[in-house]
């Protein structure tokens, strides 16, 4: 049976709050999931588990259960932001994976907006993302009582030669990056792989 | 502290970034400032209030421990943020262009970083 990228679940337990979730899906797992009506995510450690046993147990024959629905399905009856970016994505994901492909040294990356929605992404854990758009808004505000204006990207150094990439696009939406310094010149990352990724996803995004 | 020491160590920051700093400062984890160059007290308060908010944003990840880094932004100019542990902190406002960001990343930042978590340690 053709795997879904986006449904609705419909979980009668009391801890999640409410009774339906959005779910978002890629390679057949569960990697975002949030209430529509509180726009809290709610896809974190244990919790993502569970969810992905309960769409694996139900191997997506129990329509009553997990209701497969276009995009404009979706939007209609929920009116639910993150739903638009499912066409999107596709158009980023291509040229991003080309960029990004035959590198080693990569842990993770991923495009999401200023709300914590994943666009698309690679090994990212989405639940953090909405925590890294706040601080990344506070930042900015922050950075321009000492006139720092117009952030360009953010690179941070972590132990064990990991580097990390937070690219703004346009203030609306990011591009976040972690790799490996052993495997990947930074100076590559900072003059040339940075210029190529914002080029490609404000073409998209932007335009 | 030896403070001669640690003014020795800035100072050769400075010089190997020169002659693009703009400003740099040591300061602790409350934004105080112990030794800089064209100081500023509200630079100081203002990179340990966001290097507080990095540090609980990435509480919530798997991420290794985070040890320095930098803001780019318009005209040239970038943010380093270095945490030294034990709650010092080393911040510098450079211009990119002057300064050479090869010579910055591995030469001057990671000598400074090493000379100046032993003084402090």
């Amino acid at each position: 049976m053709k795997r879904p990228d986006t449904g609705i679940l419909r979980i009668k337990r009391k801890r999640f709050g409410d009774e339906v979730l959005v779910l978002y899906m890629y390679d057949g797992e569960v990697v975002y999931a949030y209430s529509p009506f509180s726009g809290e995510a709610v896809g974190i450690g244990n919790v993502m588990d569970f969810l992905n046993d309960i769409v694996k147990s139900y191997k997506w024959d129990l329509t009553h259960e997990f209701t497969e629905m276009s995009e404009k399905e979706l939007a209609s009856v929920l009116n639910v932001p993150g739903i638009r970016y499912d066409s999107i994505s596709k158009k980023i994901s291509g040229r991003l994976k080309e960029l990004l492909e035959g590198i080693r040294g990569i842990w993770s990356y991923g495009v999401f907006d200023s709300r914590g929605f994943l666009i698309t992404g690679y090994n990212l854990n989405p639940a953090v993302l909405k925590d890294f758009s706040r601080t990344y808004e506070s930042t900015v505000r922050m950075l321009k009582r000492l006139d720092v204006q117009n952030v360009n990207f953010f690179l941070m150094k972590h132990s064990d030669n990991v580097f990390s990439l937070f690219l703004p696009i346009n203030g609306k939406y990011f591009f976040f990056f972690i790799f490996e310094e052993s495997h990947i010149s930074m100076g590559y990352v900072v003059s040339s792989l940075v210029h190529e990724i914002r080029d490609h996803l404000e073409k998209i995004l932007v335009a | 502290m030896n403070l001669e020491e640690i003014k020795r160590v800035v100072d050769r920051f400075a010089e190997d970034v020169d002659p693009g700093l703009i400003a740099c400062d040591l300061f602790d984890k409350d934004g105080f400032s112990i030794y800089g160059i064209n100081s500023s007290q509200d630079m100081c308060s203002i990179f340990s209030h966001i290097t507080n908010m990095i540090h609980k944003s990435l509480e919530n990840t798997s991420f290794p421990r985070m040890e320095y880094y930098t803001i780019f932004a318009q005209d040239n100019k970038m943010v380093l943020i270095a945490d030294l542990g034990n709650g010092y902190l080393f911040g510098a406002m450079i211009d990119s262009e002057k300064a050479r960001p090869g010579l910055v990343f591995s030469v001057a930042l990671p000598r400074l970083m090493e000379d100046l978590k032993k003084l402090l340690s």
